[in-house]
């Protein structure tokens, strides 16, 4: 299998890169355009700020989307699912709008950033999800979360709000925590992932 | 609310081998991070903190390969801290693959440090490391204050009105170390933590004095952090991080299973 993680300028796409390598697929490192059939999947890595993503991602956007329009899997991870919106409240630019709905910043009595782990529960059946509990632990860093149809949320965190934490519509899967920093749960549910990649 | 308490080993690397920590049986390589950092991952650790004590500048080099080594196989968020000088070094061990950098006197030197990289980065990368030290004196009774430089220099800094500005600067969590505690295995300073939880919003690693699983519910609970930093406890091979979170469990805590 052969996935492209999208180099947008931020730190750390090496724990995302290396969380797929252990699970045997070829990884490579996309920056700017790219020709969308080497791909069996794409991975929008999570970690940076919505602008500064937004930028970084420019010359890769046309790609990213005729990948998409192709059928094929596109997997966000925390600020990577935020991209898959058109806009965010952590600054200008617009994202990938493959998704309706709004980023938001985390308010209320809680702590910000929500940092740490998570108790993550199934909302809808999903194939990601195979094989799991219907509550799995998740680890969480973000100030900003999605807020989608409701249709597409297959599982929620509590977090003061109750936040979507993994989003599915057709080939454009989000997930708000981080599956590569996740033990055990996130192993699965990436295996899964590459499983759905693979059928 | 649903987010657990965190336990974080914090294990010292000099020239590139653990330095401390090294009592666990069975090891190959005594002293490997990537070895003891998988250990601790199977013992429950809910995520890591190196701290680079290495002395000269070329040898720290080092550190980047051994971000890069643990980064390989590491599926818990791991944090490194110690002889970042610039906002380059922040960057290169950030680009080798460490989920958080941990800044302290180059934060205090230049606190724009913090807004650069909490902007290209996000915030939930940038720990602001606080070695506090309560300072008495004779007219107002004294006050905590920041020390930098290893805990050697006094910046003069009231402790919760850096960090108040380290936070809006741009910091995503703090790494509070009581320097008065810090070795003595005599418990957290839980008066400090509680000043500290209760003046910002960012979440609270606490560090230094921890001696035993009671120290941790203490300062968990009565100083209301969001995370316990403890070395000894775990490195002699008294508990597992997996002992204190059932203890804590057990005191209606909430833990990741």
């Amino acid at each position: 299998m052969y996935i492209g993680v999208i180099d947008y300028g931020a730190s750390n796409l090496f724990g995302v890169a290396e969380a797929l390598r252990r699970e045997g697929a070829s990884v490579s490192m996309i920056k700017g355009r790219f020709l969308p059939s080497r791909f069996d999947l794409l991975v929008l890595p999570g970690v940076g700020s919505f602008p500064y993503a937004v930028n970084g991602l420019k010359d890769a956007k046309e790609s990213i989307i005729e990948f998409r329009s192709n059928g094929g899997i596109i997997f966000g991870i925390c600020l990577g699912l935020h991209l898959f919106f058109m806009s965010s409240e952590e600054g200008n630019g617009k994202g990938l709008a493959f998704l309706d709905g709004k980023v938001r910043r985390i308010t209320g009595i809680v702590k910000v950033p929500h940092m740490g782990w998570s108790n993550t529960k199934l909302s809808q059946p999903t194939e990601l999800w195979d094989g799991m509990h219907e509550e799995e632990w998740f680890y969480y860093a973000h100030s900003y979360f999605a807020d989608p149809p409701p249709g597409t949320v297959k599982a929620r965190v509590d977090y003061g709000i109750n936040m979507a934490a993994v989003v599915v519509e057709k080939n454009v899967i989000g997930v708000q925590f981080h599956p590569e920093k996740s033990a055990t749960a996130g192993k699965k549910l990436l295996r899964n992932l590459l499983m759905m990649v693979r059928r | 609310m649903a987010v657990a308490k965190r336990i974080i080993p914090c294990l010292d690397v000099d020239g590139g081998s653990v330095v401390k920590g090294i009592n666990f049986k069975g090891l190959k390589g005594a002293g490997d991070p990537v070895e003891l950092a998988s250990r601790y991952r199977d013992q429950g650790a809910d995520e890591l903190v190196f701290l680079d004590i290495t002395a000269t500048v070329e040898a720290r080099r080092i550190m980047f390969d051994v971000v890069k080594d643990v980064a390989k196989v590491l599926d818990i968020p791991f944090t490194v801290g110690g002889g970042i000088r610039t906002f380059e070094d922040a960057r290169a061990i950030l680009w080798s693959g460490a989920d958080k950098v941990s800044i302290n006197t180059v934060a205090v030197q230049d606190p724009s440090v913090i807004t650069k990289l909490s902007d290209a980065y996000g915030a939930q990368c940038i720990v602001l490391a606080v070695d506090a030290k309560w300072v008495s004196n004779d007219k107002r009774g004294g006050n905590y204050q920041v020390y930098t430089h290893g805990g050697r220099v006094n910046s003069g800094l009231d402790v919760i009105n850096w960090i108040r500005k380290g936070v809006e600067l741009g910091a995503g969590e703090v790494l509070l170390t009581s320097i008065d505690r810090d070795g003595t295995q005599s418990g957290y300073d839980i008066e400090l933590t509680k000043k500290v939880t209760g003046a910002v919003e960012a979440p609270v690693i606490a560090s230094g004095g921890c001696g035993s699983p009671e120290h941790i519910l203490d300062v968990l609970k009565a100083g209301n952090a969001d995370a316990a930093l403890a070395a000894s406890i775990f490195h002699y091979g008294k508990y597992t991080p997996e002992e204190v979170k059932l203890y804590l469990k057990n005191r209606g805590l909430t833990v990741r299973a």
